[in-house]
């Protein structure tokens, strides 16, 4: 039977935590799944690391595995550091703040299983596809991105950015080794290579639900660094 | 390949039909509109993304029961850890 590992890097998650766990073991236990839940947690301040303890408890410590690192360190590190602990044939990704909802994660199993694909990924753009949470403004600078990044990189996926994802074990250890960039463009990086290994990627529309607490902005700072992280992947 | 390397070839095949245009005798006005072929071809690919946008941001689904859903679901598992011993905020 395949076994899934959700690698679930936190800092201050203290509150969204027990919740999303919740959801997650819920899901793979309808669904009859074999599962486990990596918490790599960035040396939260706000005690994440003692309510992970405590859902080891509820859970089992097979079922939840906490690897803290000694402070924030990024993503990219933290999928590494994860994915040495992680026992699972497939790795998912997914942020903890219920943008990305668990529910999903049976039909990203199923169509991986249909069609054998090293890679799939949840969008937000395509078939039934969409958000909660977003403006006129925002969608526009979403979408805008996201055909910014599609064109220049020819990436053939209908949402580059997204970071709800199924990986193959072996692939996501490949790729993770090849990868430099940070935030938005780690994502498009992964991506990008996935391309250039011929991986086969499947896709499922998501809802994602924004910002559940709170407003985001986006400055001109990361916009910037967005182009240029498009760019620098031109050359990879 | 990679892509700048893609990029390139797209970049000298276009340059190639451009050329080829010079090859033939046309009749009036394409044959001086011959010059300006590159600034359409970059005008036309302009307007095809951005009709895309445009497309692509009204078409982008709203999930107004997604977020009712998530309310339900946060609902149900704070009860749930509750029962199990566990204390949540609210």
């Amino acid at each position: 039977m395949s076994k899934y590992s959700v690698l679930l890097p936190t800092y201050n998650e203290k509150r969204n935590l027990p919740i999303i766990t919740y959801l997650i073991a819920r899901t793979f236990e309808q669904a009859n799944l074999s599962w486990e839940i990596v918490v790599i947690d960035d040396a939260s301040p706000d005690g994440t690391q003692e309510v992970a303890k405590e859902l080891q408890s509820i859970y089992g410590e097979d079922k939840i595995l906490l690897k803290p690192r000694a402070g924030k360190l990024g993503l990219g590190t933290a999928y590494i550091h994860g994915l040495k602990s992680a026992t699972g044939d497939y790795v998912i990704i997914m942020d903890a703040d219920f943008s990305h909802h668990p529910k999903y994660l049976p039909e990203f199993i199923k169509l991986q299983k249909e069609g054998n694909y090293d890679i799939v990924l949840g969008t937000r753009y395509a078939k039934d596809g969409g958000v909660y949470g977003w403006n006129l403004k925002r969608k526009l600078i979403s979408r805008g991105a996201n055909l910014l990044a599609s064109t220049v990189l020819g990436t053939g996926v209908s949402d580059v950015t997204g970071s709800f994802r199924l990986y193959k074990k072996q692939v996501l250890e490949t790729l993770m080794k090849e990868v430099t960039s940070k935030g938005y463009v780690f994502q498009m990086e992964m991506i990008a290579r996935a391309r250039q290994h011929n991986y086969s990627i499947g896709e499922v529309p998501i809802a994602f639900v924004d910002r559940l607490y709170g407003e985001s902005k986006l400055g001109m700072d990361d916009i910037i660094g967005y182009l240029k992280g498009v760019l620098s992947l031109v050359f990879i | 390949m990679q892509r700048i390397q893609k990029i390139i070839l797209y970049y000298v095949l276009l340059t190639i039909l451009y050329r080829v245009t010079y090859l033939f005798d046309l009749e009036e006005p394409w044959s001086s509109l011959r010059p300006y072929t590159p600034y359409l071809f970059i005008l036309a690919f302009g307007s095809y993304l951005g009709v895309t946008l445009l497309y692509n941001v009204a078409t982008t689904h709203d999930k107004p029961q997604a977020y009712v859903d998530l309310v339900n679901d946060i609902k149900e598992a704070q009860d749930a850890l509750k029962t199990k011993g566990f204390v949540t905020e609210e």
